[in-house]
Parts: structure tokens; C-alpha cells; sequence
């Protein structure tokens, strides 16, 4: 069958067993999902508009750090 | 400037430690969806700053005193060179004399589940592309909410014999696969064309008192890269995932689901789906 194309990836996967597709798709979603690395971003205590960072900085006696982009930071839609 | 800069340990450390971090999105103020003051503030900040002959621009990094007014800027390529944003924090720390302190805001997820009533089911969604550019740098993440009438199409039909399988209704998986897409500049999803959709539940045997249904299915739907452009790009692949759910009470229990063979343009993607419990927001 593999001489027709057919991924080798694919095959296997529909004839895995039920347990054996749980534990291969668990393990998937592990490996794509977000790292603690890739979250490194949440470290930092954002504050919710400019506004409030202005608040913040005038009742905190602090500097503004600001970034205006397009798109979506936060979720990597952007 | 996440994967750079925002997430450079000794940026984070300034950041927490002496200012008041902000980030904001362009489309949220141009599309009328913060107040009438906010926006003229960002307005007024790249004003200031163009006024004062710093760099200015609406994908800009600014600093602003504790007053607001705006005492440096950097254009984006400039702030994410390797050390340029760490300087350019412990020059402002310096030259104002600020103390360290604990953190203004305290940090939390960017990319918290939102709230949503008890009975929805709520879908996390990861999507990674594997161009290797800068877009891929770190992944896409998205929630997805299902309402009850929604995820009760996942079930099996209730004249359904135990070893049938069915189709997942279209409407239901199209809400799902419309965010089956990489990183790209474009995430208007509104005017979705699918050019091919479906999504197969096959009985499996029940595990720890649960029924379950193997999912898989395939998509190919229309995607441009930016927002506007006609590139005739096609996002497609294969799926497969679980559904695991009580017969007797119609509910769902978990979902999972991820591609295989996904390929968007000339490139290669994938992208995992996780079921999560709901935040109630009542």
C-alpha cells in the first residue's frame, strides 16, 4: 500500500488500536500545545489599557512601558 | 517582540520590577471597541512622540513617564535587535531613578479560557505553522465556546443503535475547523469558504464507565494570509480525535482532536483541540 502513497503516518493510525490512538493523541496534543518557554510573556503583570498603565504609573510613581501592534499578541493571532 | 524581547528574562525583570507594562492592539481601537478616552490617548501618544522627533507608528514600542508624557520610543524592528529593549529599560530605570519593586499588575495568562456559562464546552485550540519563519516563532491559540445546542450535535442521534456511526453536523464542525489555520496576519474567519468538510464519529469500546467515538474526518477551506488579499491559499487535512461522552445523560465529557498531512499554501501546519472545563461566569 505504501507504493500507492498512502502516508505511512496515516496507516498506522487507522489500524491502531483504541487504547493505542488515546495514547498517541494525548501525546500529540502535548507536543503542540504551548510551553512554559512560550508563555515566558505571562511573566510580566500587563495592565489592561492605557489608561490604567497611566493610572498605575501616576499612583505608583513609574514609567510606562507601551506596545501598540497589530493583530493579537496575547493569542498569536497576529 | 514576544518571542524576542517580552520574553527575554532580564526584560521581564525590568519590566516587573520598575514599570507599568501595556500592550494593546490596533484593531481593538480602530474598530470602536475601547473608549472614546483610550483611543485618544494611544492617539495622542503617537502624536506626542512624532511631535517630539522620536519614532512613531502604530506597531511601536513607547515609554512615558510617570506624567505620560512619552520620553522614548522605538520602532518595532529596532526593539526586538538582541538587547536593544533591555537597554533601553535600565537607560529609562537610570536616568528617572526608579526603585525596584514588586510587580504593578500582578501577571497573570494573556490566554486565560474566557467565562462562559456552565453548559458550555469549552475548546482550546493550539495551531502551529513549520515555515520557519518569524510568524512560527511561537504558536496561535484560540478558545472555542460550544453551546449546548451545538456540542449535543456531537452525540450520536438518538435513534442511533450503539454500534452506528454518524456525521458530526456541518455547522458544528465548521465552527470547530474554521480556526484549523497557522499563523498568518489574517484571522477574519466571518466569510469562511469551505471547500471540502467533514467530520466521522465511529463507536469505540466505552473506557472507565465513558463512551467514546473516534472522530476523523478532513477540510480544505480557503484562507489568505493577509487581511484583504486574495492569495487563494488553501488550509487542508486530515483529523482525528476523541469524543468521549455519557449516553444516558447526552453530555459530553472531553473532546480531542489534532490534523495530520496539514498543509497551508506551501507550507506544513498542525493543530490540537483540548475540551476544557468552563470558567462559569454565573
Amino acid at each position: 500500500m505504501l507504493c500507492l502513497g498512502v502516508p505511512l503516518a496515516a496507516l498506522l493510525l487507522a489500524q491502531a488500536a483504541p487504547d493505542d490512538l488515546a495514547t498517541w493523541l494525548e501525546r500529540r496534543l502535548r507536543e503542540l500545545e504551548p510551553t512554559a518557554s512560550e508563555r515566558k510573556f505571562d511573566r510580566v503583570g500587563w495592565a489592561g489599557s492605557i489608561l490604567d498603565a497611566e493610572r498605575i504609573a501616576r499612583e505608583r510613581r513609574r514609567p510606562v512601558f507601551l506596545f501598540t501592534h497589530d493583530g493579537r499578541m496575547a493569542t498569536g493571532r497576529c | 517582540m514576544r518571542a524576542g524581547p517580552l520574553s527575554n528574562d532580564r526584560v521581564i525583570e525590568l519590566l516587573n520590577a520598575h514599570f507599568v507594562p501595556a500592550f494593546v492592539s490596533n484593531e481593538d481601537y480602530d474598530a470602536g471597541r475601547v473608549s472614546k478616552d483610550e483611543k485618544r490617548e494611544r492617539d495622542r501618544i503617537w502624536r506626542e512622540a512624532n511631535e517630539a522627533g522620536l519614532s512613531s507608528g502604530t506597531v511601536h514600542a513607547y515609554i512615558l513617564n510617570p506624567e505620560g508624557k512619552v520620553l522614548d520610543s522605538r520602532h518595532v524592528a529596532k526593539a526586538a535587535e538582541p538587547g536593544e529593549t533591555a537597554r533601553l529599560l535600565e537607560k529609562i530605570v537610570k536616568d528617572l531613578k526608579v526603585p525596584a519593586g514588586e510587580p504593578a499588575v500582578k501577571p497573570a495568562s494573556q490566554c486565560a479560557p474566557p467565562a462562559a456559562p456552565a453548559d458550555v464546552l469549552l475548546l482550546h485550540l493550539t495551531a502551529r505553522g513549520f515555515k520557519g519563519a518569524s510568524w512560527d516563532d511561537f504558536p496561535a491559540e484560540d478558545w472555542i465556546a460550544l453551546e449546548r445546542g451545538e456540542w449535543e450535535k456531537l452525540l450520536p442521534p438518538s435513534a442511533a443503535a450503539a454500534e452506528d456511526s454518524w456525521q458530526v453536523d456541518r455547522a458544528v464542525a465548521a465552527k470547530i475547523l474554521t480556526r484549523f489555520y497557522p499563523q498568518t496576519e489574517n484571522n477574519d474567519v466571518s466569510k469562511r469558504e469551505f471547500e471540502e468538510i467533514s467530520l466521522r464519529a465511529t463507536p469505540l469500546p466505552a473506557k472507565d464507565g465513558m463512551a467514546r467515538a473516534r472522530l476523523e474526518g478532513r477540510f480544505k477551506m480557503r484562507h489568505d494570509f493577509y487581511p484583504g488579499r486574495k492569495d487563494g491559499r488553501l488550509a487542508e487535512a486530515r483529523i482525528d480525535g476523541i469524543l468521549k461522552y455519557d449516553p444516558k445523560t447526552r453530555t459530553v465529557s472531553s473532546l480531542a482532536l489534532t490534523t495530520h498531512e496539514a498543509t497551508y499554501g506551501p507550507g506544513t501546519f498542525a493543530v490540537a483541540v483540548r475540551s476544557h472545563a468552563p470558567t462559569t461566569d454565573r
